[in-house]
């Protein structure tokens, strides 16, 4: 047989690699969308749905509900640590955590998982606390056009003319949904301002957590790089996070109760819905790992940001939302933007050269 | 020598191959010693890192062939951007 037809086999199989790649990489945003709204739901939930809450917009309710929001980080990153070490002991990889963790591009995701877990995923739960996670998912994924500016202050790296109308769609998409009316509310409460300030720290925590573990995670096996990234960030939420929000907001807003919501949550039905979460949220991490090595960071990144688009639609279905106009046309904004950030649209489906 | 993760040693082997195209197979035989045992220790497995790393850039695929099974492989070789990545390799080695 002649090397022309080995070379066509060859391609046939490096295309159904790239296109195994695009489904990841939708399935990594459907995941996520549906993380999201779980976890919103999870609020809903014994013990959180117990509490006697002090007057809407004081302090106090301020501080239970940060509360809320880092037991909710806590929960889901540990879950999403615990379900991905287990998927990997299944399949045999469990040595390549010691080993990756001895390479500098290992103590890279470290790093990055210090930025994208208890900044971004912090500030990602605060913000679906605070509003829904129809609008809370939407500004986060913005991250690809965040992480371009960056790119371009920090690294000076020069970027074409269609990444920049990606960062203006993505600022209009922002202020479309900050500006989409509350169904039933005729204005919006300090909490809706609250969430979406948070929603955008969560943006910046996860374009510097990307900035940072792209470079060297090409030669990590995404689900390596992903156990210890959730591995890192559920540690850090118990050592660091948690102790140094409760010192620091403990004498200005009252008690931040974090650890009895844990404890109390443990013991309860909210343990199996955060065990869920964990499960879609980790999951979606998996196929986005996965989605960057088998299909390029371009179309990866575009593909997970209709997390977007999924958020508000699970809102629609799961929760009492009712998406108004305005908040699909800023979530679609947002997700052109980032799609128009993150690839070329007209390389987007060419997987030939893969 | 300390094993690699699996990754970084196939990187690691291609680039000793100093600019020679390395064939999937010979790939195998090379690492197979160190890695088998490990329940993640396939041929399909090592063959779709070698894409992955493939689709990122490191490596090129080069001179397709049948192998003595009748399958269609590649050779390898490393690119410019995997051999400036192989500073991550660990000194020891």
């Amino acid at each position: 047989m002649s090397d022309k037809s080995a070379q066509s086999v060859l391609d046939a199989k490096q295309l159904k690699h790239a296109k195994k790649g695009i489904l990841a990489g939708v399935l990594s945003g459907l995941l996520w969308g549906a993380s999201g709204t779980v976890l919103y739901l999870a609020l809903n939930f014994r013990p959180f749905v117990d509490y006697e809450m002090p007057p809407d917009g004081s302090k106090a309710a301020i501080a239970i509900l940060v509360a809320f929001a880092l037991c909710g980080a806590l929960m889901h990153d540990t879950f999403a640590a615990i379900w991905v070490a287990v998927h990997n002991i299944k399949e045999g990889k469990f040595k390549e955590y010691g080993r990756t963790l001895r390479t500098k591009p290992g103590k890279m995701v470290c790093l990055g998982a210090l930025l994208g877990g208890p900044i971004g995923m912090s500030g990602y739960l605060l913000g679906i606390t605070f509003v829904n996670a129809a609008y809370a998912l939407p500004i986060t994924a913005a991250y690809p056009a965040l992480a371009a500016v960056l790119a371009t202050f920090i690294f000076r790296e020069r970027n074409p003319a269609r990444v920049w109308v990606g960062v203006a769609l993505c600022i209009i998409g922002s202020f479309l949904v900050y500006y989409a009316p509350l169904e039933g509310e005729t204005e919006k409460d300090i909490y809706f301002t609250i969430g979406m300030v948070l929603s955008t720290l969560a943006c910046l925590g996860w374009a510097s957590e990307g900035l940072l573990s792209t470079y060297g995670m090409d030669m990590i096996d995404p689900d390596i790089a992903l156990g210890i990234r959730e591995g890192v960030s559920a540690v850090a939420y118990f050592v660091i996070v948690i102790p140094i929000v409760v010192l620091f907001m403990n004498d200005s807003f009252g008690p931040v109760p974090v650890w009895d919501f844990f404890t109390a949550a443990t013991r309860t039905s909210a343990l199996s819905i955060y065990a869920f979460a964990g499960l879609l949220g980790g999951f979606s991490y998996v196929y986005w790992y996965r989605a960057l090595n088998m299909t390029g960071v371009a179309r990866a990144m575009a593909l997970n940001v209709t997390y977007a688009l999924w958020g508000v639609l699970f809102g629609a279905l799961f929760t009492t939302l009712t998406p108004t106009v305005y908040l699909w046309l800023g979530a679609a904004a947002i997700a052109l933007g980032a799609i128009l950030v993150s690839a070329n649209p007209r390389e987007l489906f060419k997987l030939r050269n893969t | 020598m300390a094993v690699l993760p699996l990754r970084f040693r196939i990187l690691h082997l291609i680039n000793q191959a100093d600019g020679k195209p390395i064939k999937t197979n010979d790939i195998y035989k090379e690492i197979f010693d160190e890695y088998t045992g490990e329940g993640q220790f396939s041929f399909d497995l090592m063959e779709s890192h070698l894409m992955s790393i493939k689709a990122v850039g490191l490596i090129d695929a080069v001179e397709p062939y049948f192998d003595e099974f009748g399958e269609a492989r590649y050779h390898y070789i490393i690119t410019e951007t995997g051999k400036a990545r192989t500073k991550y390799l660990p000194k020891i080695l």
